[in-house]
């Protein structure tokens, strides 16, 4: 039993990456409807960032920062060069998403061929584990449950009290009632773009210093699970998407301990084929699959 | 009572100007050469058949749809190119037929998103002034508007447009998808109530005899054209109004005032 509740302990700490990764995801696809599978792809990015930045002598944390500014930047750039060119042709959902989908191989396989596909080890020296009951942890785990959680603060708070937050959840919500309001949607879509960017860095750089691992392809062995965690959240909403990053984090590594540590995939779309099941609409996150304009 | 768009002398100056606009999809022209007047205290309401381009129109001059021809002006200042974002600042306020709220907001953001373009330091006193017209929605400030009912769904989605203060009121068919009696509260005690205070009002509205009941002047859209116009008591009293309705079109001779 006592390895049950430590496999609750890992999951709040496996869902620290996820979480940071699915409020990305979410607010990116609620307010530009572009279902982005490059995402992994810019979480890789993030990942190798955090590595270069502490190889070079930056301290993690503030690496982990820098790596979600540039991975932040990047994602921009992506949205405002590559995927402009498409919806200006009139691009829709399923079309923006095979064009991710190539952002991202060009991504991967240009990390691939630099790196030679290998995999880099970042090392954070040998620490002391706390216990609190049969949960261990790590001081540099329990920092990454505090990064999440502290973002996820941050976040929510921004998107409730500011002026600013508010009009990004009402642009998700209606762009068209939006602009009849005075906002300037573009401009919050570009903000939704860094913001996003910025997170799926961040998810990038926490799960690299979690697994201590690295390669052209970090991003994907996390991505599963930040869609899932984003969609069973309902598209959109921030808070959704934490809870169901917790669920999904707390879930496969109970799976992991039962001797199923192969299947956290399996386990993430069977979550989502079961929540869909409950609750069909969670895809629509609020009037999402009512808009039939992309927005870049 | 006219065929064209002139108007008589005995209107206030006029808002809203509209002057020969046609409005469209693509290279499809829905709105043919239309044009309308509204005045301080007004309330305006076009009508006609489904099809007409009411919607269209109304859409045309709050900047959703390119101007194919024609010019909108309104407190003399040409609105022909501005953005759709924009004409708020200008003061055109529009309330949408459907996803006129946003749901997942609460009652109070509903109403600071309708203030975007307002400081913060005069939300609160307009804040104050809206929901003193409308008194029953400061009761439920924290609710999500996807909660409220139909009737106070359309009230919450006035008061959004109010808050900018502006100058022209637009209203896409405010009973739409409500039941009668809340209906005729909504046409008989909020949009007659806005008109009091000083409101100019442009209405597309469906539920006719109710609608010219409370509006001052009337235009009749047919096929994408103003059909006629005229005060709302004299267009109440038009006995071939439904057949101009379901005339495809075709002309009516001048009624004369």
């Amino acid at each position: 039993m006592d390895l049950y509740i430590e496999g609750i302990g890992f999951g709040i700490i496996a869902a620290a990456s996820i979480m940071l990764g699915a409020m990305g995801f979410t607010l990116q696809f609620g307010l530009t409807n572009v279902l982005n599978i490059g995402y992994g792809a810019l979480m890789t990015f993030g990942a190798f960032a955090t590595y270069l930045l502490h190889v070079w002598g930056v301290n993690v944390w503030e690496a982990v920062i820098i790596g979600g500014v540039a991975t932040s930047l990047l994602t921009l750039l992506v949205a405002k060069t590559v995927l402009t060119v498409y919806v200006r042709k009139g691009a829709a959902l399923f079309e923006m998403a095979m064009i991710t989908f190539g952002v991202a191989l060009i991504l991967e396989n240009g990390l691939a061929a630099i790196t030679h596909s290998n995999t880099y080890i970042l090392s954070m020296g040998l620490e002391h584990a706390h216990t609190i009951g049969p949960i261990r942890f790590t001081s540099t785990q329990l920092v990454l449950v505090i990064i999440a959680a502290g973002v996820f603060i941050l976040l929510d708070s921004f998107l409730h009290i500011t002026k600013v937050g508010k009009a990004l959840r009402a642009t998700a919500v209606d762009p068209d009632l939006a602009r009849t309001c005075g906002i300037a949607t573009n401009r919050i879509v570009t903000v939704a773009w860094l913001m996003s960017g910025f997170l799926c860095g961040l998810a990038g750089g926490v799960f690299t210093i979690d697994i201590f691992t690295v390669n052209a392809f970090t991003g994907d062995s996390l991505m599963p699970l930040v869609i899932v965690a984003a969609l069973m959240g309902k598209a959109g909403s921030v808070r959704g998407a934490v809870l169901a990053s917790l669920v999904l984090g707390i879930v496969t590594q109970v799976v992991s301990i039962a001797g199923a540590s192969s299947y956290d995939s399996v386990v993430a779309y069977g979550a989502l084929a079961v929540a869909l099941l409950a609750n069909p609409k969670l895809l629509q996150g609020g009037l999402v699959a009512e808009r039939v304009q992309i927005t870049v | 009572m006219t065929t064209g768009n002139s108007a008589p002398a005995d209107r206030p100056t006029p808002t809203l100007v509209v002057e020969g606009v046609s409005f469209g999809y693509g290279s499809l022209k829905i709105v043919d050469q239309a044009s309308l007047q509204v005045g301080q205290g007004e309330i305006v309401v076009l009508i006609g058949p489904n099809g007409a381009g009411k919607s269209t129109l109304v859409k045309g001059i709050n900047g959703q749809l390119p101007l194919l021809e024609g010019k909108l002006a309104l407190n003399g200042i040409d609105l022909s190119r501005t953005l759709p974002q924009a004409r708020i600042r200008h003061g055109v306020g529009y309330v949408p037929q459907l996803r006129d709220v946003f749901p997942t907001l609460s009652v109070s953001e509903n109403l600071e998103m309708g203030a975007y373009i307002l400081s913060k330091t005069s939300l609160k006193s307009r804040t104050d002034q809206v929901l003193e017209v409308f008194p029953v929605l400061a009761a439920m400030r924290h609710r999500k508007a996807g909660s409220l009912s139909g009737g106070e769904r359309k009230m919450l989605a006035i008061a959004r447009a109010l808050m900018a203060e502006p100058s022209v009121l637009i209203l896409d068919e405010p009973t739409s998808n409500l039941a009668p009696n809340i209906a005729a509260r909504v046409i008989n005690e909020v949009v007659a109530g806005l008109a009091s205070t000083g409101q100019a009002v442009l209405m597309i509205e469906q539920r006719v005899e109710m609608a010219l009941a409370v509006a001052t002047w009337g235009y009749v859209l047919v096929q994408g054209q103003v059909r006629l116009a005229g005060a709302a008591s004299k267009l109440r009293e038009t006995s071939d109004l439904g057949s101009l309705f379901f005339s495809g079109g075709a002309p009516v001779p001048p009624a004369g005032n």
